[in-house]
């Protein structure tokens, strides 16, 4: 483990470690974050009070299950730091091949809400579960099926959510103002490594608090506002872009110029003419398939669909989604050509992460109030690791309060009591975060696709085999869950400690797996997870008649959770 | 809907895979900025799919009766 956690002194290093100066910016960013910031705990306390009504849980962990259209939509996507700091990495790294890297979520709308959306969001209802781990205790009437999922959620949401918390860190870093009476130290090795420490515990606190006031519809509102604001920030960006670099047809050739052929065609450019490929055939199929069933069983999205108001507000969404994807994604990549263009010497090990962060300080400098400006499209990243640091936090917490503590431990909580779990929950999260992102990952994406690929090779089959096949048991589910998230774990145990010769194929980063077949590992999982799911499930026992009856034929509101 | 997922796939990783893996520099074809390959590849067909999402949620995805929700699940039955 001695290379993962480098001394200080080397992760100061590694700050100053470019060949390309930090950027000078004016307290106009800083102010816009801080008023970004105000604005999200306020988004708490207002939604402290609207979860007050009713039962705590349903209050806090489910918002009452009111999400109307602009909230499901904007807010069940999975995007997060990465969408603004790896994703972007990725492309200023590679070139225009990770348009195809990311294209499947041109259909991630369709499929995911189409598929799931409402047979879920009644599922939800009829067992009257508020978490996911709820859902499929209730459907199969089993607490260890709960507990289980419980494990796993904790698990990778802890491994998303670390990734976030090195995301906003950097955001606050590059934005912190360069001189006056906020500067640091006179060391420059030191101030960014600083900032960095400073920026970690700000955005740690900010997020822990309006979390812990407003639970699940916090989360959402401020999705929702991080969703709009986001869209403003990157259409600014991407006009200031487009605008410096000389159009799209220059910045093109000059990032072509920059870098080299792989710049512009497949399998993506390599720094340095290393004989490593980033996206070969093999890894563009699996990556179509990631972003669309990744995004279909990852817990955060399953609830919010748990949560919509009805199939109309479903129905709309996926207009909505499907816009709003179209006007996030395209014009990132082309944000990120024109910033290689513009600022071609970001080592791409070490500081491609914050290219749209310099970009947007860089490319609004010279207009009045640009520091503004530059702070407006610096919210959007910052927003959307906030956003998603949240929903994560209360997915946790849901899982922790409400399957260990609740239902194992206390079951006779009284409103306070379920309440202060919750917070001490999301208290201890924020603060084993800190430690964690205290020395920073090289890659955020490579955690994020890591955990995505393992959430949705664990909940992916298990979700629809509940919700589509009454022959599916308890057993078989287990089997499911267990055999999806094993594989993926197998195959990046493999590739982190390399038990076998690694292919070059992929990102390159320390944390990586070993690509069977040239296959993401979540391609492994879910085929894994299909094949024990049902074997099992017709080796075993038939489930209980009269409870698929009620999940499948009833037309009364009974739940199965108040029969326990 | 897994349809439109299968054909979208389908039809960019071959339009990407057979006109722009393995390229050269001096082949390359701009289409409004984009190489060829990608606007072919990806930018017509997300066009295409939000398109097609919009017009395929409006008809195959009816409204349906959701069920009734509970009053109050923070019942385990026990308090709360």
């Amino acid at each position: 483990m001695g290379d993962v956690l480098p001394s200080v002194r080397a992760v100061a290093t590694v700050f100053a470690q470019t060949t390309a100066p930090p950027p000078n910016v004016g307290m106009g960013a800083m102010v816009m974050l801080v008023l970004f910031i105000a604005g999200s705990i306020w988004i708490g306390v207002t939604a402290n009070r609207v979860t007050r009504k009713g039962g705590f849980m349903k209050g806090f962990f489910l918002g009452n299950r009111g999400l109307g259209v602009w909230a499901l939509a904007l807010t069940a996507t999975i995007q997060s730091g990465g969408t603004f700091m790896g994703f972007p990495s990725l492309v200023y790294s590679h070139g225009w091949i990770v348009a195809l890297w990311i294209g499947s979520y041109m259909v991630v709308p369709i499929t995911g809400f189409g598929i799931l959306g409402k047979r879920l969001a009644q599922l939800s209802r009829r067992t009257g579960a508020i978490t996911v781990p709820d859902l499929f205790r209730n459907r199969f009437n089993s607490p260890a099926l709960g507990l289980t999922c419980t494990v796993f959620i904790l698990l990778y949401l802890s491994f998303l959510m670390f990734a976030q918390f090195k995301a906003g860190a950097i955001v606050l870093q590059m934005a912190w103002p360069s001189g006056g009476e906020l500067t640091l130290s006179e060391e420059v090795v030191s101030v960014s490594a600083q900032r960095y420490h400073i920026g970690l515990i700000i955005f740690t606190v900010t997020v822990v608090s309006y979390t812990l006031l407003g639970g699940f519809l916090a989360a959402v509102w401020t999705d929702l506002f991080q969703s709009l604001l986001m869209f403003v920030g990157v259409t600014i960006l991407l006009a200031a872009s487009l605008y410096a670099a000389g159009g799209l047809e220059q910045a093109t050739l000059t990032s072509l110029a920059n870098t080299g052929p792989g710049f512009v065609s497949g399998p993506g450019y390599i720094a340095n003419g290393a004989d490593h490929q980033f996206l070969p055939l093999s890894l563009a199929v699996s990556f179509f398939i990631i972003w669309v069933w990744g995004g279909v069983g990852a817990p955060a999205g399953l609830v919010r669909l748990m949560a919509s108001q009805d199939t109309r507000v479903i129905r709309k969404s996926i207009y909505l989604l499907s816009l709003y994807n179209m006007g996030i994604y395209l014009p990132l990549i082309i944000i990120c050509i024109c910033g290689r263009a513009l600022i071609p010497d970001l080592d791409a090990t070490k500081q491609s992460d914050q290219i749209i962060p310099r970009l947007a300080i860089m490319t609004t400098s010279g207009w009045p109030g640009g520091s503004f400006v530059a702070g407006l499209i610096l919210a959007a990243p910052f927003g959307a690791v906030l956003a998603t640091v949240s929903s994560y936090l209360v997915v946790l917490s849901s899982a922790v309060v409400r399957d260990i503590y609740q239902r194992l431990l206390n079951p006779a909580a009284d409103r306070a009591q379920l309440r202060r779990a919750a917070h001490l929950t999301m208290i201890a999260a924020g603060m084993i975060s800190v430690l964690v992102s205290w020395y920073p990952v090289d890659y955020l994406q490579v955690f994020i696709i890591f955990s995505t690929s393992g959430a949705a090779a664990t909940f992916l089959v298990p979700a629809i085999m509940a919700c589509y096949w009454r022959r599916a048991t308890e057993t078989g589910i287990f089997a499911s869950m267990l055999s999806g998230a094993l594989t993926v774990l197998i195959l990046y145990v493999i590739g982190i400690f390399e038990l076998l010769p690694l292919q070059p194929i992929g990102a390159v980063a320390k944390f990586r797996p070993y690509f069977l077949c040239g296959l993401d590992p979540l391609i492994w999982g879910v085929l894994a997870s299909t094949g024990s799911g049902v074997v099992v499930s017709w080796l075993s026992k038939p489930p209980d008649e009269e409870l698929v009856a009620l999940m499948f034929d009833a037309t009364t509101g009974e739940a199965v959770g108040s029969r326990q | 809907m897994s349809g439109i997922w299968l054909v979208a796939m389908t039809w960019s990783i071959s339009v990407c895979y057979l006109m722009g893996y393995d390229r050269s520099a001096t082949d390359l074809k701009l289409v409004l900025g984009f190489p060829d390959w990608v606007f072919w590849g990806i930018v017509v067909p997300w066009i295409t799919c939000t398109v097609v999402s919009c017009v395929f949620g409006a008809i195959y995805v009816r409204d349906g009766n959701l069920g009734v929700d509970l009053e109050d699940t923070d019942d385990l039955g026990l308090g709360g």
